[in-house]
């Protein structure tokens, strides 16, 4: 389970994470919404320990962070948590595969990995790309091999910023699976997204962040108007 | 009357252009050997190097080379009560220089590496060693690497300033053939061809190293 609560964050004087408090069940997905700028990326970025927030605390399985208070934190969950990045940051002088199976090569079980992560890429399409290198894939190529990145990480949390944003329809469905099948064994998945439609299907919980204002709490039920 | 020249001074202008080769190549490995690890250190935040850069940037824009030249075979041997000759002096002025400047190159090449990329190294436990070998320092190389390749032209093209305090380069070599024979135009046309025999494969080096990032880039 990921629990946040007050989570704050000022950049250059402007207020980007207001009192943000959510909860995530284990085997459940939160969709992050709102219009762009306002602070989707610097929230997942905060829950994957890569920013920190200036006050609020987390809660993983237990473990708890409290930020904005004197004394050490404890060592960020890494890899237990993994965060697929909008920019995908994929280091453009390697393949898609390299990128993908490198950040393991170093793990006892990397064997396993570099198996599950052949399997997801057959799931999403892309064998046949895997040995082009990254600066010169298309940008829905980049995307899944970013996605099945976070996914061979095995993570007990998955931090998904827009992992639909340069894939088609059908694309989008394999992915849709791919995060109901993580949910199934057992993964907590937090995403961000501009797509309602992808949010509703996938997700249970919502947040809607509204920059100055408090976020908007909610679940399939809030409403399109708000959405958009 | 430029081959005739060559014929009757062939051997001199050899050995002006080797000396020229030789300085250059020792100031590069000078440079590559101690700037390279200026500029990356510098940008993990060590202070003394990131003060160095700094001063650096500063320094190579005010100072010209040949006024570190100078100063470096003048006022400081006097200084510290030394005598070093002519060629050394040259390349230890021109090291200076180039450490500063591949230390800048270098420096303002890890500070362009994506924030997301270094994210990325940091999660998933990537060791430092290969963080420099197989991460960073690839994409360091691909964008630093045409910058440096001109740079070392421009230092190329420096070490003629070393015929100032009597360095027997190309420069000096040609103003000597042509004090002894006086054909300026026939004897300076084939040191600008000697350079650019010398400068071309580093300058298409270059060009072709640049173009080649921006054409693989499909993003």
């Amino acid at each position: 389970m990921l629990t946040c609560a007050g989570l704050q964050k000022t950049i250059a004087g402007r207020v980007i994470l207001r009192n943000v408090c959510l909860q995530v069940d284990t085997g459940r997905a939160l969709a992050v919404l709102g219009p762009s700028g306002v602070g989707k990326s610097v929230l997942l970025e905060s829950l994957a320990f890569l920013q920190r927030p200036d006050s609020g605390s987390i809660m993983i399985d237990g473990a708890r962070w409290d930020f904005g208070v004197s004394g050490e934190l404890p060592p960020a969950p890494w890899p237990s948590v993994a965060m697929m990045f909008q920019s995908l940051a994929l280091w453009p002088h390697l393949t898609l595969y390299e990128n993908i199976v490198f950040p393991f090569a170093h793990l006892a079980d990397s064997a396993r990995r570099n198996r599950l992560a052949m399997e997801f890429a057959a799931d999403l399409d892309l064998t046949g790309s895997l040995h082009t290198r990254a600066a010169q894939a298309s940008g829905g190529e980049r995307q899944r091999a970013a996605f099945i990145r976070v996914l061979a990480a095995d993570p007990r949390i998955l931090l998904l910023d827009e992992p639909t944003s340069h894939l088609d329809g059908r694309l989008t469905r394999k992915v849709m699976a791919l995060i109901e099948q993580q949910k199934e064994r057992g993964k907590t998945v937090v995403l961000s997204t501009h797509a309602g439609a992808f949010a509703k299907e996938v997700c249970s919980e919502m947040v809607l962040l509204r920059g100055e204002s408090e976020p908007l709490y909610g679940d399939r039920a809030i409403s399109d108007a708000e959405l958009n | 009357m430029i081959l005739s020249l060559l014929h009757d001074y062939w051997f001199a202008f050899v050995q002006g252009a080797a000396l020229t080769l030789l300085c250059a190549a020792t100031v590069s490995a000078f440079g590559l050997f101690a700037g390279v690890p200026l500029g990356w250190f510098a940008a993990d935040g060590n202070r003394l190097m990131v003060a160095v850069v700094g001063l650096g940037r500063w320094f190579l824009g005010v100072v010209p080379p040949l006024i570190v030249i100078i100063w470096f075979y003048y006022p400081l041997q006097r200084l510290l009560g030394l005598n070093v000759s002519p060629y050394w002096t040259c390349v230890a002025a021109l090291s200076l220089v180039n450490i500063l400047l591949i230390g800048q190159i270098v420096y303002d090449g890890r500070k362009r590496v994506p924030s997301d990329l270094k994210s990325i190294s940091k999660m998933y436990g990537i060791s430092l060693k290969q963080s420099i070998f197989r991460v960073e320092g690839p994409f360091v190389l691909r964008t630093a690497m045409p910058v440096i390749l001109s740079s070392q032209v421009m230092i190329l093209h420096s070490t003629l300033l070393g015929s100032f305090i009597g360095v027997e380069e190309s420069l000096k070599t040609a103003a000597q053939i042509n004090a002894i024979v006086y054909r300026p135009i026939e004897i300076f046309t084939i040191l600008a061809l000697i350079f650019a025999l010398i400068c071309m494969p580093l300058t298409v080096a270059a060009s072709r190293l640049s173009a080649s990032l921006w054409s693989s880039e499909r993003h």
